[in-house]
């Protein structure tokens, strides 16, 4: 393959100023994290200092919800449409690879929370099991997206798995409602939210939220790009292919 | 690309592009990986029906409810009673109760861990037994040896006025 | 302390896996990008 004979002028590079600028955001926003989770914040009454890894846990499966939603819905908006751009599905399969990092973070931080509160890593109640369950379920969609064929295939095929697999969100979420768990209840977002947290406490939470919202954007900004090059260096492998074809049919 | 007159037009066989040939090699792990997926989602599901749906009874529910059977091995909640916690040769005794029945707890493990403490929801795991006393009265004991600590969702930051943790754990809004 | 263990232990792997997945994106960008003309990437 000559590619040389194609390639221009290039830039090395998924990033821009914008990115850059909002990556440094980003890394600011997880600091003050760090220094208000493990620092500033106070321990509480009842779990003492291990409530400071439940400011990651919740961070976490935030992102990890967030990223799963968008998934569906940019799956959802390539299917609309036979002839929407393959970035939807760019955009889907970056967002559920952040989505299943942060989810497995929150599995880990929640197995160590629960070391030092419930006194075992892992029970099988209602929310860590489907918790446990909705991250194997991505991690297949990642491993329909790798099962090859033409982009278009691909898109298709992941974009109905991520379709079928958000349905599991909600029922994640309520499982601490529809049976009984170990687990407490939906810490902010409840249907009959009754929580009551200290001031620093909520605002460490709520900073936490912010912070691994702004990590998420930036990872799906750079992601889907390089995802973008890699779908680019098979179809130009496509192109080299008919240019070898065009030369060898005018040396007949 | 039209006027490009080397360009021949006749059926020819397909010739794999450097892309099909990386995407069929690529996929041998990512089936290996959804096979795995297929065997951890049946694990799971299956510890989901047998054991996440009814995850525990209520103390009030024990011996009433189908499920919490009094003679099977049961994981039963209830709120630690205050003033009741005591350990001797390493084994804990408590009460819990739930809506209005409480129940005596023989924990054989030592100390029960977590943040286990009075007045915090907690999970037993063990079965009902008759325990005879010294005076001859038979009174039934729940003996465990496991328990999950429950945590509500009152987050209060730890101050120097409370006296200590349980009294705060007491205090708090069930 | 058991729990001054496990709470750095919850930090180190909660940031450094973020590091190492954004460490690996912008790697993975500069080796494709070398390969691609600026007509690929209509984000330059």
């Amino acid at each position: 393959m000559r590619r040389t004979e194609i390639v221009s002028t290039n830039t090395g590079t998924t990033g821009t100023t914008f990115t850059r600028w909002f990556g440094l955001l980003a890394v600011v926003a997880l600091a003050l994290v760090a220094v208000f989770g493990l620092v500033l914040s106070p321990p509480d009454v009842v779990q003492g200092e291990s409530v400071r890894i439940l400011y990651l846990h919740v961070g976490t499966v935030w992102v990890a919800y967030l990223a799963f939603v968008v998934t569906a819905v940019s799956s959802a908006a390539y299917l609309w449409k036979r002839s929407s751009s393959l970035t939807w599905d760019r955009v889907a399969g970056a967002s559920a690879e952040i989505g299943v990092l942060y989810m497995g973070v929150t599995l880990l931080t929640g197995a160590l929370w629960g070391r030092l509160s419930w006194g075992t890593f892992w029970v099988w109640d209602a929310r860590v099991t489907t918790t446990a369950f909705m991250f194997i379920t991505y991690i297949g969609y990642l491993a329909v997206r790798g099962l090859g064929g033409s982009h278009r295939q691909r898109a298709r095929r992941s974009a109905v798995v991520a379709l079928l697999a958000v349905l599991e969100i909600p029922l994640v979420h309520f499982s601490v409602e529809l049976w009984r768990s170990v687990h407490q209840d939906a810490s902010v977002a409840g249907r009959t939210t009754d929580v009551t947290l200290d001031g620093l406490m909520l605002f460490t939470l709520l900073l936490s939220t912010v912070a691994f919202t702004l990590v998420y954007v930036w990872f799906v900004l750079h992601r889907q790009r390089v995802l973008a090059m890699e779908d680019a260096l098979d179809d130009r492998g496509l192109d080299y292919a008919l240019i070898e074809r065009r030369r060898e049919g005018a040396m007949r | 690309m039209g006027s490009d007159k080397s360009i021949e037009l006749s059926p020819r066989q397909v010739v794999p592009t450097a892309s099909r040939v990386r995407a069929r090699g690529r996929r041998w792990p990512a089936l290996a990986v959804l096979a795995l997926v297929f065997i951890g989602g049946g694990v799971v599901v299956t510890k989901f029906l047998s054991s996440a749906i009814d995850y525990y009874c209520n103390v009030d529910e024990v011996g009433v409810k189908d499920g919490c059977e009094a003679g099977r091995r049961l994981r039963v909640q209830g709120n630690v009673e205050e003033g009741t916690v005591a350990s001797a040769g390493g084994v804990t005794t408590f009460a819990i109760s739930f809506n209005g029945v409480e129940m005596v707890v023989r924990y054989v493990n030592g100390d029960p861990g977590g943040i286990f403490q009075e007045c915090v929801p907690v999970v037993v795991h063990g079965r009902l037994v008759d325990v005879t006393a010294a005076d001859g009265t038979v009174t039934l004991v729940f003996e465990g040896d496991h328990v999950d600590v429950k945590h509500s969702n009152e987050y209060a930051a730890a101050n120097d006025d409370r006296l200590d943790q349980a009294e705060a754990a007491c205090s708090l809004p069930a | 302390m058991d729990d001054l263990g496990f709470i750095l232990l919850s930090y180190i792997a909660t940031f450094g896996s973020t590091a190492v997945l954004a460490w690996r994106v912008l790697h993975r960008g500069r080796a494709l990008g070398g390969q691609l003309p600026d007509d690929d990437k209509p984000w330059v």
